[in-house]
Formats: C-alpha cells, sequence, structure tokens
C-alpha cells in the first residue's frame, strides 16, 4: 500500500477513536475562518468538516455546504450537531471521502475551507490542493490553514517537520496524530504548486493562513 | 444525502457519474448505492452518508 492511501486510513482510525472527545473540545468556530465565510454565497465545500463547527457558519450565512471527513464517527457527530445547532431546516450533505480523491465534478464550488486539515497528511498535500483547484469555479475561492512550524512549543530538530502529538483521551488512553509541520512559506510554496493565485497569507493564533484563488 | 447532489456527485477515481439506486428514503436518501460502472465499484450509503472510498481501502 503506498504512502497516499495509508494517510487516510490513519486518518481515518485515529479520529474515529477520538472523534466523541473531540467534538467536545472543537465547539467554536475560528474567527479567521469565519471573517473569510461572511463573504461567501453558493456552494461551499469543507474538507475534513470533523464535527463540523465551520460548516454551520456556512449554513448560517446561506450557503450549500458539502462536508467531506476521513472518519466516519465525526462525519454522524457532524450531522447531529448541525441538527442540533442550527436549527432542522437547514441541511449539510456529508461524505466519506479522501481529499486527494474528491468525488465531486470540476468547477462546483464557489468557496472551500480546508482548515486544519492538510497538516495530518504524510503525502499528497499538493495533490489534495490540486484536486482543491479542479472543484473550485474560475474565481472561486480556498482558505487554506495548518499548525503554524514557527511556534516555539515544538522542539525540532534541525529539518524535522513530521511529529506526532498525543491526543489524551478522556478514557486514559493516549493516540498518537501524525502532523506535517508546515511554515508559512511552505504552506504558499505548496498552495503555488498547484496552480493557485495568493490571495494573502498570514499567522495568526498558531495556525498559518493563505487563502487563494482559481483564475 | 439529498437526491440533488447526484448533479456534482462524481466517482473519486474517474470523476465519471454515478447511478444512485435508493433502498431507503425519508426525507433524505438514507440508504442506497451509488454506482460507477466504467470502474464496476459500489459506493454505499449508510446513514444517509455515502462512503465514497474504494472497496479495498474501506
Amino acid at each position: 500500500m503506498n504512502d497516499m492511501k495509508k494517510d487516510f486510513e490513519r486518518s481515518s482510525r485515529t479520529f474515529d477513536s477520538i472523534a466523541e472527545h473531540f467534538d467536545k473540545t472543537r465547539n467554536r468556530a475560528w474567527d479567521e475562518v469565519v471573517e473569510f465565510l461572511s463573504n461567501c454565497e453558493g456552494n461551499l465545500l469543507d474538507m475534513g468538516c470533523g464535527n463540523g463547527r465551520h460548516a454551520i457558519e456556512g449554513l448560517k450565512r446561506g450557503c450549500r455546504v458539502v462536508g467531506i471527513d476521513a472518519s466516519m464517527e465525526l462525519l454522524k457527530i457532524c450531522k447531529k450537531n448541525v441538527r442540533n445547532k442550527v436549527t432542522r431546516d437547514f441541511h449539510v450533505d456529508l461524505l466519506r471521502a479522501d481529499v486527494k480523491k474528491l468525488p465531486f465534478q470540476k468547477n462546483t464550488f464557489h468557496n472551500v475551507i480546508y482548515i486544519a486539515a492538510i497538516h495530518h497528511l504524510k503525502s499528497g498535500r499538493v495533490e489534495s490542493l490540486e484536486e482543491t483547484k479542479r472543484v473550485l469555479k474560475p474565481g472561486g475561492r480556498v482558505l487554506v490553514s495548518s499548525w503554524a512550524r514557527e511556534l516555539d512549543r515544538w522542539n525540532l530538530d534541525e529539518g524535522e517537520k513530521d511529529v506526532f502529538v498525543p491526543w489524551h483521551r478522556e478514557d486514559g488512553k493516549v493516540v498518537k496524530r501524525f502532523y506535517h509541520l508546515y511554515t508559512l512559506d511552505e504552506l504558499e510554496n505548496d498552495v503555488k504548486s498547484a496552480n493557485l493565485d495568493i490571495v494573502e497569507k498570514f499567522r495568526s493564533k498558531g495556525n498559518n493562513y493563505v487563502e487563494a484563488e482559481k483564475r | 444525502m439529498k437526491e440533488s447532489l447526484l448533479n456534482i456527485l462524481r466517482c473519486p477515481e474517474c470523476k465519471g457519474e454515478l447511478e444512485l439506486a435508493v433502498e431507503k428514503k425519508n426525507k433524505e436518501i438514507e440508504e442506497g448505492t451509488l454506482h460507477c460502472s466504467k470502474c464496476a465499484i459500489d459506493y454505499p450509503i449508510k446513514d444517509g452518508i455515502p462512503n465514497m472510498i474504494t472497496p479495498k481501502h474501506r
């Protein structure tokens, strides 16, 4: 099995096993994402939607939202959260899918959010951005974020970019999550490699963000 | 899933169109199958959520 497929299976397993606890700690949408979504309309794709905290913001703004994730457990929680937190009238389409093999027609989405998900991929990160570009409409925009390698907290060796970060479950079990730690410049370069045009890049609250547009 | 999702949904492998077979439907499609004839793959829909992963990686 190649590395690309291993990524999906690892994420699926990891997040299935921490889904319930993860949901409890991810209640609030990030301000930077809410700001991006304030200009959104039409079709919105949430790549790595998790428990739906950002998908819900898209729904509130009247977007047609499609969410994908590797973890079926998180998708079920997301569905429940949308029903409970938005109102029954809102509908989100949820799919278990791989960010490197998006199951959508080209030129479909006005906007894509790809928040705190790309850093869980050991390989194929640019491929996932090329897929993002394929499904964006011309003129459509994506916001990508990842944990920032520039922070002091990582204690990395020279040249080290990949780490496993422990998640302490409520039952005491420890689950290790894979992270590729991007610098802001490296994230920008990967987005450029996918032939997306950079709109802006910034660091905020420990995360690197790149906003880009499809020509 | 809503039936309208079919308009934008494609096979993740060949990006071709999918055929929908519904087994259980309430307000949305709860159970069913999305079939790609080119790849000869069935993607199952369970609890309203399509699983768009090829069988050996599911």
